[in-house]
Parts: C-alpha cells; structure tokens; sequence
C-alpha cells in the first residue's frame, strides 16, 4: 500500500472531523550540476565508484567554499547535506597536505555518527586524515595523537571552551585550518547562542594568532532569517544555499486533531494512528513529546498488534547496544515501526521510512519538517501525521495549515552583545591572548565598555601587551555556555543533585513547597536557602501541582531603538522587571484548592524588552463595547507570547509580559496610557523582544487569527490562558483580546 | 548595547572567580582524606595562613613595595624586571662524578636485554659490572654500545641513556646528572596565579657559586612586567647546564611555554631536565604521607618549613596585594619561593648521599 492510499485510508477510517487538513506535495525529481573545476582524482574516483551524481546544492557548497566564502546551508533532512559540506572539505585536505578541518556538533552522539561517516570516506577515498573525535571521552592517552595528527576533528562547544586557553598545543591544527564546520547551528540561539556566538569569536582570534584563516559552514533547520542568523553567530557573512537539488518523493501531509472531535487525546491517537500504518505495511516511526509517552504509546501499540515484536522504543538513556539494535532492525526492516523520543530528531541515519507520527507539536515547523523528513529518505512516497495537542501553536496551525506549509516565519534570534554573556567570554579571550583594541572588531562595542568594570574588578589588568587575565580561578570555569553561570540554584534530593536551575526558575518552580518533575519523578520542596543558592527536595508521590503566584512590574530604560509600524511605535531597551512572589496554589485536577502565601525578597533583574502603548481613549471605548480593559489587554499580552514561536525560534517560557492601563514611563512617551511590554526572560536578554518588535504586526495578525478562530467561549489554554501566569490568568477578556489586537492591526497599518 | 549595570555584572563574574578555588581544605588535617584529592591544604595550614595574611596587610599598610620587598631593576632581553637577590651557604657533599660513573657501570640493567631475572642470573654466576659483559656471548654489543655511552665524556647523552634505560624517576638517572659541571646547574620554580592560563607572579632561579646557593627571583610586580620577567627566566633556563626542579617536567616547564605563547613569544624547551618529584616519590613514596616539598623536607631532611603560606594558596595572597596595593602578602611569597628553591638544592645533597652510600 503506498503513502497515498494509506493517507486516503486513514482519512476514511478517522473520524472525518479529526483531519484538519491533507496536503499532498508532488515529488521532485533530482537537478544534478557539475563543479566548474574538476575535483581530484581520489574524490572524484569515490564519487564514480559509488555511482555518486553531485545535486545543485552540492556544487554551489563545493564552489562557494573555493572562493573562500563562508556559507549557510538550510536544505531540508535527507538531502546530502553532509556530503555537501563534507566534500569542499576533502578537496582542501587533498590540494593542502597540512590542511586541517574542525567539525561542531552540539552532541557528542552526532559528533560519532559523523566519525563513522568520515572514517568510510577515508578508507574509501584513501586518503589520509585520522578523522577523531576530540570530547570529554577522549582519553587522555590518545590526545597528544590526536592534536598531532588528526586533519579532521569533531567536537562540541563545550570541548572547545575547554581546549581554547591551551591553543598552544593545537599550532599545527590551528595554523592549517581551511574550513570550520558547524552542524545543527539552528540549536545556537537565545543565551546559548550568545554564548556559541562568542566561544566562536574568541576561536577565530586564536586562529588567526597561529595563522589561520578558516571558512565556516553552517548548515541549520529553515529559518526566516538564514542569513541574518549565521551573521551574528559567527560575525561574519555567509553565502545562503537554501535551493535543495535532492529529488523528494510525493508527500501526504495530514494535520489531526484530535480535540476537534471532543475530549479525545493526543497520545491515543497518535498511537491508533501508528498501529493502523504498521497494520497497513507502512514502516513506521512514531515520535512522542516525552520518554514516559514514547514508554506508553509503545506499550499500547505492542498490545494493539497481532505481532508485538514488529515494534520498539528508542529513546536517550538505553544503551548503545540496545539502540544499535534497534536503529539496525528499522534498516533491515525487521522492525516495522519506533515509537522514539527525540533522540532519534538528528542525523542518526536510520534509512527510508514509509511514515511518520507525530504526537504533538514539537515546538517549531522546522523540528517538525525535521521528525516529517525521516520518511521518504529513498524519494519514495510518504506519509507524516501531525496529531495536535490542546496547546495554542498546535491549535493555531490545525486552523491554519497555510501556515505551515507556507513560506517559513521563524526567527533564530541570539543577541552577543548581552553584557552579561560578554563579560565572561572576555575573560576567557584575555586569558587566551592578551585582550587589544583590535579584538573590538570581534566582539563589538561591548568590549571598550566592559573593559573598565572589569579592570575595576581586578579581573583584567592592561598591560603594553593588551589587557591580561588575571583572576585567581579559572577564566572558563567562571562561564556557562548554556548560560546564567553565576546565579545558579541548585536542587538536592537525598543528598543528590537534581539540577540546577537560575534563579528565576528557582523562584517560580523550587520555592519551599512547589512541586517538582524531574525526569517523570515527583519531588517536593522542603527548603530553599536563598544564601546559599540550595534549595532541598524529597521524591514523594503526589496528586497535585503547584504553581507559583507573583506580580510583576516593569521599569523601561530609555529606549535605544524604535520600529515604526504605520502609525504605532514599538520602542525596544533596556527595562528592569521586578516580580514580588506572593505565594503558591496547589492544584489537583485543574481546580485550585488551595493557596499558600511564600515569603521570598523580590525577584529584580534587567533584561531587554519591547512595549508600545495605545492611545488614553481606549480603556473608555473597550468599556462602552461591554469589555472589560485590563482583561482585555492582559489577554491580548497572552495571546502575542503564545505567538512568538511562531515567528521566533523560541520557547514561549523565555519571554515574560506585562500590561497595564496606567504606564508609567518616566520620560518616555505614552505616560499613563494603556501598554503592553514583552521581555527576554535571560538577565541581559536574548534577542527575542527585539526581533518581535520589529515584527509585531505579523505576530499581532497571527494572534488575533489564534484568538478569534479559537471555539472556545471565553479563553481556554488553546488561546488566551498562560500556563506560566502569575496571576491566575485573572482577570481575562476574549472578546477584548481581539478588539486590542484589531486595534494595533488598525494603528500599524494607518499612514 | 543594553543599559545593564557593567559593574554589576563584572563583580558577579569577580564571584563565580573567586569562589572556583582550586584546592580542597581537608578538614581536621585527616591524612586519609587528603589522599583523595589532587592538590589540598589541611584545615590547620589554611587558619594559620589566613591569619598571617590579616596580619600582614595590617603590618604593611600605607609601606611601599621598594621598601616591603628590597630588590633592584634588572635588564633582560625584553625589558626590566625586578629583580630579589639573596644567597646562602652551599650544603655538602660536592658531586662525584668518578664515583657516579663506577656505580653506573655496576647497573648491569643499563644493558638492553637484561631484566630482573637475568641480572641476578648474571650476578649469581659473577658479572659483577657492565665490563665484564663485554664477553658474555649473546650480551657483548649491547654491553660495549652501553660502555660506549657511559664512556663518551658527554653528561647529556650519559643522562639520555640511563633516562631511557632506566626512567627518570631512577638513581641512575640522578647519578648521571653528577657528570654536569655544577656551575651550570639552574634551580628553577614558579609561583602562579593559579594551575594554568594565568599570569606567572614570581620567577624563582637558584644557581651555585663558590660554595654559595645565589638565588635570583623575578618578581612581578604588575601582570604589566610578567613578559619582561618570562624573557629574563627564559633565558636563564636556554642557559642552562642542567634544569633542576621539583614537578617541572608537568607544571613548570609546559607553564612557561604556555605563556611564551600567550606572549607570542620564542622559547626552546631546556634539554636537560632533573625533575626531582618522581625520584621523591620512587624513594619514599611508603614512607611519607604524601610528596608535596614541604612533606619531604620534613621527613627527609628533617626541616620544618619556617614561612606559614601553602603553595596552593599563593595565588589568593598575590591576589589580595594586587587588589589592595598592599605589598604585605608580597613577603611570604618570596620567602616561600625561596625556601623551595633552597629545599631543592638541600634535596639534591641528600639524593647523593642515597644514592652513593644506599
């Protein structure tokens, strides 16, 4: 049965009401090129033997790399990208005996997969690169060998954090660096990013003091803003390749909701839908939002079918041996079907797959078309399954599938001159080589002003030579990549660390008394001590949530930008929020039943936040339409966060709003009038409230397409309710929601 | 650029820094648990230190750092440094390099193809030296490329060989750095700011002269003067006969050559090396709790160090006088570089007495 009849299958047997929408995407046949210069004989004669065409995207790698131009390759799952990057790679290493190549990679699971890779290449091409991986894992024995002789070396950023103060070591891989390869770059955002954005500055001046001068590669997920996005993470420009010459297979697309047919879920379905395609011949991989759903969906599948060893779960945490196991059942096609968490999202190559379920968004279009792009390897037909959850995104792309299938919206957003990220990774740079004037080009303005705290510090000291690092601890140990180094909490059980969170999170989710999920497990706290970052947690079962309850006031800094939309100003700063914690509810089945007063100092912190105000008059015209103002404005602050990962790569809990009737901006236009602030939730801020205000109409329209489409009566959590509300999601006005944004849609587009 | 308070974030930073030390305080002195960690200070040691450093910088307040640590600016090839010279008298015995080179030649495992088993064979039936090898069938070119090494008159390829042979953790191979003229022996140990990546503060040189252990510390004042000093040490060690250290051949020595790199700097790695830690460590590794200098001073050489300050917790002294301009935490860093390089060369004295006498 082909994808085609198994979609029109489904579409009979399901309950007509579920299928939001088909899509059906014609195949593509293969557009191959040839490289305007010959490559060398080894690649060449490899590429002959195994019988190996060069797609368009391929060819345009391979030239652009031969100019020495960076560049930025977006084109979707399965469509040779490695062999796109990989090959300029081959040929520098074959012109240039001491060429050598650095490959990134943000795990070190794909940091091996793609060791196996380049190993059958070389013995393919025989070559000679001693292609290694050089991570936490590496033993120390086999690291002098590796820094001596190995052309080719994959690694993590975090390796690279570690390993840039001893560069010395590294001159022959340094000074023979020709191409630097970052894979999965759409994973660097937000303060992480910053903070790869950085890392990668401070490896480029190292560099360049032993004389090399590398090209990058970046190959990401789609992005709106490809370009824009590989500018700022490695400050330099890259040439965008985005036009795939793979050949793609037809494509049913179907969009399930499971909701739209009353109190159904998400995880059965997924699973009936998945038992249905085994059932059909399809080979099936079925991905699930968590481990413990993958553990269930796999279960009831295993029952559902007449042979239970057609299936399996995979999942991060099994053993090396079991995974083998399965990923080599799925390419002998023992295995009809995988039920997987998304461990199995990235490289790992498991071969063509007839269909996928996804049960749940997973967060943004371009992980889903990355789960999608799993079927179909071979250019055959096939068959994805978004099976929707209640959440706003999922809601609003069942409603929308144009949407979806559209162009793409979303944003990677990273902002390195956060002064809170900077200031570590200067230290690092001063304690690598000393700091001068020339390295402003890298890290920016930043630079000049953080130079005199930190002297003031005595962590810096300038010297003839530059500013030399002189701390009495480690530079890089004073820097978490995934950010909020310095004011981490900590969360013991038993004597064992949970985990560490900053200390915002601490404040909302480690408070004495919350409720705690760690790895499906349920843990309460039972003290928090605020001096010294620790907060105490006990495994206990229980019947009941928490959730925190704060208000939170905004002071807006002077505004250092403004985007004018129409007659409607969007002005971007610094602002200082201040959340005061008042106390928690415990929750059983959705209903509060009780609410428990907190006694924490007020949570203060400065960020980078966007606002804008309406004119003083609309209070007074939403209360004569029968709208009640602050819910309606509150709503409508909701209902823009719940979008932003629409248009931005980003999770809706980085980003906090405020709204107000009365705004109070000392200085600052709109004084007293009705306002909406969204912020970065990372101290120093992310990039986020930036890039949303120069998008607000287009997150406005989609906002108010999620609200008004929504069938709810008066707000649910598909449209206006937040999960991360500190006030209860009180007070909330539906129809006010949609007559603010109508109002900013009115404003933005008035000349 | 957003408007976050820079001094905010640059004394959060200063934080983290601060509390990222890189010893463990051991608790109660216990021994056993201090062989469970890399580098440690016990409890008593670490009191005692935190008081002194109190008690200097109330003792040193509003004193200039000419008139707290009395040295002189001193030209090196790449600018001045300054300079701290004292000198004391030499302990005996003098090297023996005739002796030295008769014991070498009793070692008949100097020889390829000789073990254990076969040595004592070798014994047992009369092959009391290298010589009488030379006419034992199977073992006779390996016996005569052994004398030809031991007979060559070059110190460095006597010490490559029995280093090779015999590891440098060996007596043999601190018998064969007797053959080195004394006079160019160069005694070498660097305080630091901290385990690596960070400035050198003081470069420690210890040479002997007429009987006299001269010692010459470059003391850096400011991180300012830290490349002028390295290129002074760099070319004192380049000097070098013979470089003496204790754990140099780890920490010293890739430390400078880390920061020469920071610099931008040339340097040549000093050929010879007596690292003195792994024949420390050989020799009475069970008999002393653990190989630290100070440890084996006290159980060797039975001295009882006089200055109050841990090596591991140098850099947090250097770190209060550059913060405070106070020159006070200068002292015992000096004193206690000093005492290092001293106890080294004592170390050495008592090694030949080992190795001579058994």
């Amino acid at each position: 049965m082909t994808a085609e009849d198994a979609a029109t299958a489904i579409a009979q047997d399901a309950q007509a009401a579920c299928i939001a929408h088909i899509e059906r995407m014609p195949g593509r046949a293969a557009e191959y090129a040839i490289p305007s210069r010959p490559l060398p004989e080894p690649l060449a004669g490899w590429l002959a033997r195994e019988g190996i065409r060069l797609y368009t995207h391929q060819v345009r790698a391979l030239d652009t790399v031969r100019e020495g131009r960076d560049l930025v390759l977006t084109t979707p799952t399965a469509s040779g990208k490695t062999l796109a990057f990989t090959l300029p790679v081959l040929e520098a290493l074959v012109r240039n005996p001491a060429a050598t190549a650095l490959y990134l990679y943000p795990t070190k699971a794909l940091a091996n997969d793609q060791l196996r890779v380049l190993l059958s290449a070389e013995a393919a091409t025989c070559l000679s690169i001693a292609p290694a991986v050089y991570d936490g894992d590496t033993p120390a024995s086999r690291r002098p060998g590796i820094r001596q002789r190995s052309r080719i070396v994959l690694s993590n950023p975090y390796e690279l954090h570690q390993v840039l103060p001893w560069h010395a070591k590294w001159h022959r891989f340094l000074a023979g660096l020709q191409v630097v390869v970052v894979d999965e770059a759409h994973r660097y955002r937000g303060v992480f990013g910053a903070n790869i954005a950085l890392l990668l500055r401070r490896f480029q001046r190292v560099c360049r003091h032993h004389g090399g001068n590398p090209v990058f590669v970046l190959s990401t997920a789609t992005l709106a803003n490809p370009e824009e996005f590989a500018a700022t993470l490695t400050g330099r420009s890259a040439v965008l390749i985005g036009e795939s010459g793979a050949p793609q297979g037809s494509r049913e697309f179907v969009l399930y909701n499971p909701s739209a047919a009353g109190a159904r879920s998400t995880l059965t379905d997924a699973k009936r839908l998945f038992v249905d395609c085994v059932d059909r011949g399809l080979q099936t991989l079925c991905f699930a939002p968590s481990r413990k759903s993958a553990e269930l969906i796999g279960a009831w599948a295993r029952e559902g079918l007449a042979d239970p060893d057609l299936v399996a779960t995979y999942r991060a945490g099994y053993l090396a041996e079991e995974r083998r196991g399965i990923e080599r059942g799925l390419k002998e096609g023992r295995l009809r079907g995988v039920v997987t968490t998304n461990a199995l999202e990235l490289g790992i190559d498991v071969g063509g797959l007839d269909a996928v379920v996804i049960a749940g968004y997973p967060g943004s279009v371009s992980a889903t078309w990355q789960q999608a792009g799993r079927a179909g390897r071979t250019g055959g037909p096939s068959l994805a399954v978004l099976v929707a959850n209640e959440g706003p995104l999922d809601q609003y792309y069942m409603r929308h599938p144009a949407a979806f299938f559209g162009r793409p919206h979303e944003h990677a957003c990273l902002d390195p001159s956060n002064p809170a990220v900077l200031a570590g990774h200067l230290l690092c740079a001063a304690a690598e080589l000393p700091l001068t004037d020339a390295d402003q080009a890298l890290f920016g303005e930043g630079l000049a002003a953080l130079l005199g705290p930190l002297r003031d510090h005595h962590l810096l000291r300038a010297t003839p030579y530059g500013h030399v690092y002189c701390g009495p601890g480690r530079a890089v140990a004073a820097v978490d990549l995934a950010g909020g180094a310095e004011d981490r909490f900590t969360v013991v059980a038993d004597g064992h660390l949970l985990e560490t969170l900053d200390r915002d999170h601490a404040y909302r989710e480690a408070h004495s008394g919350a409720v705690l999920l760690h790895q499906a497990e349920t843990y309460r706290v039972t003290a928090m001590d605020l001096a010294a970052r620790e907060c105490t947690a006990e495994a206990i079962e229980v019947d009941y949530q928490t959730a925190p309850l704060f208000s939170t006031a905004i002071t807006p800094g002077t505004p250092d930008e403004e985007h004018r939309h129409g007659a409607f100003t969007v002005r971007t700063g610094e602002v200082t929020v201040v959340q005061e914690f008042g106390g928690y509810r415990i929750r059983r089945y959705g209903e509060t039943v009780a609410v428990i007063p907190l006694d924490l100092p007020p949570l203060s912190f400065e960020t980078t936040g966007c606002w804008w105000t309406f004119p003083p008059g609309l209070p007074a015209a939403l209360t004569a339409a029968g709208l009640d103002p602050a819910g309606a404005l509150h709503g409508a602050e909701h209902a823009l966060i719940a979008c932003l990962p629409i248009h931005l790569l980003c999770d809706r809990a980085d980003l906090g709003g405020f709204s107000t009737l009365q705004f109070s901006s000392p200085g600052a236009n709109g004084d007293g009038c009705p306002a909406i602030c969204v912020y970065d939730g990372a101290t120093g801020g992310a990039g986020l409230a930036r890039t949303a205000a120069a998008l607000l109409p287009e997150v406005a329209a989609t906002a108010r397409a999620l609200v008004a489409d929504c069938p709810c009566e008066d707000g649910c959590p598909s449209c206006i309710y937040s999960p991360k509300c500190g006030n209860d999601n009180q007070p909330l006005d539906k129809a006010g929601a949609v007559a603010v944004l109508d109002e900013l849609l009115r404003l933005s587009a008035t000349h | 650029m957003v408007g976050v308070p820079l001094g905010g974030v640059a004394s959060r930073l200063r934080e983290a820094i601060d509390a990222n030390r890189e010893y463990t305080v051991v608790r109660n002195d216990n021994l056993f648990r201090a062989s469970f960690v890399d580098r440690h200070v016990f409890s008593s040691e670490y009191g005692r230190a935190r008081a002194l450093l109190a008690d200097l910088l109330a003792e040193y307040d509003g004193i200039s750092i000419d008139e707290a640590v009395e040295g002189a600016w001193t030209d090196g090839p790449l600018g001045e440094s300054w300079v701290v010279s004292s000198s004391e008298p030499a302990p005996g015995p003098a090297p023996r390099p005739e002796a030295a080179l008769r014991l070498l030649r009793r070692d008949l495992r100097l020889v390829h193809g000789v073990g254990p088993a076969l040595e004592s064979r070798l014994a047992r039936r009369g092959y009391a030296a290298i010589d009488d090898l030379v006419w034992h069938r199977r073992l006779a070119p390996a016996a005569q490329w052994a004398l030809d090494a031991l007979d060559s008159g070059d110190p460095s390829r006597i010490a490559r060989f029995c280093a090779d042979r015999r590891g440098r953790s060996h007596p043999d191979f601190f018998l064969a750095t007797e053959l080195h003229d004394e006079a160019e022996h160069v005694y070498f140990d660097l305080e630091t700011l901290g385990l690596f990546s960070r400035p050198v503060i003081l470069f420690g040189i210890a040479r002997l002269r007429n009987g006299r252990i001269e010692v010459e510390q470059h003391l850096v004042r400011d991180p300012a003067h830290e490349r002028g000093a390295l290129a002074a040490a760099l070319a004192a060690l380049g000097d070098a006969g013979l470089l003496v250290s204790f754990n140099g051949r780890s920490f010293d020595v890739p430390y400078l050559a880390e920061r020469a790199a920071y610099y931008g700097l040339d340097h040549a790695v000093p050929a010879h090396h007596l690292d003195l830690l792994p024949i420390a460590r050989r020799l009475w590794r069970d008999r002393l709790p653990d190989c630290r200098l100070c440890t084996v001073e006290a159980g060797v050489l039975g001295r009882e160090r006089t200055d109050d300050l841990p090596s591991a917790m140098v850099p947090e002294f250097y770190t209060a006088y550059h913060r405070s301009g106070n020159p006070g935490p200068l002292v015992p860093i000096l004193a206690h570089n000093r005492e290092d390089l001293v106890s080294m060369v004592r170390l050495v004295a008592r090694l030949r007495e080992v190795c001579h006498d058994g």
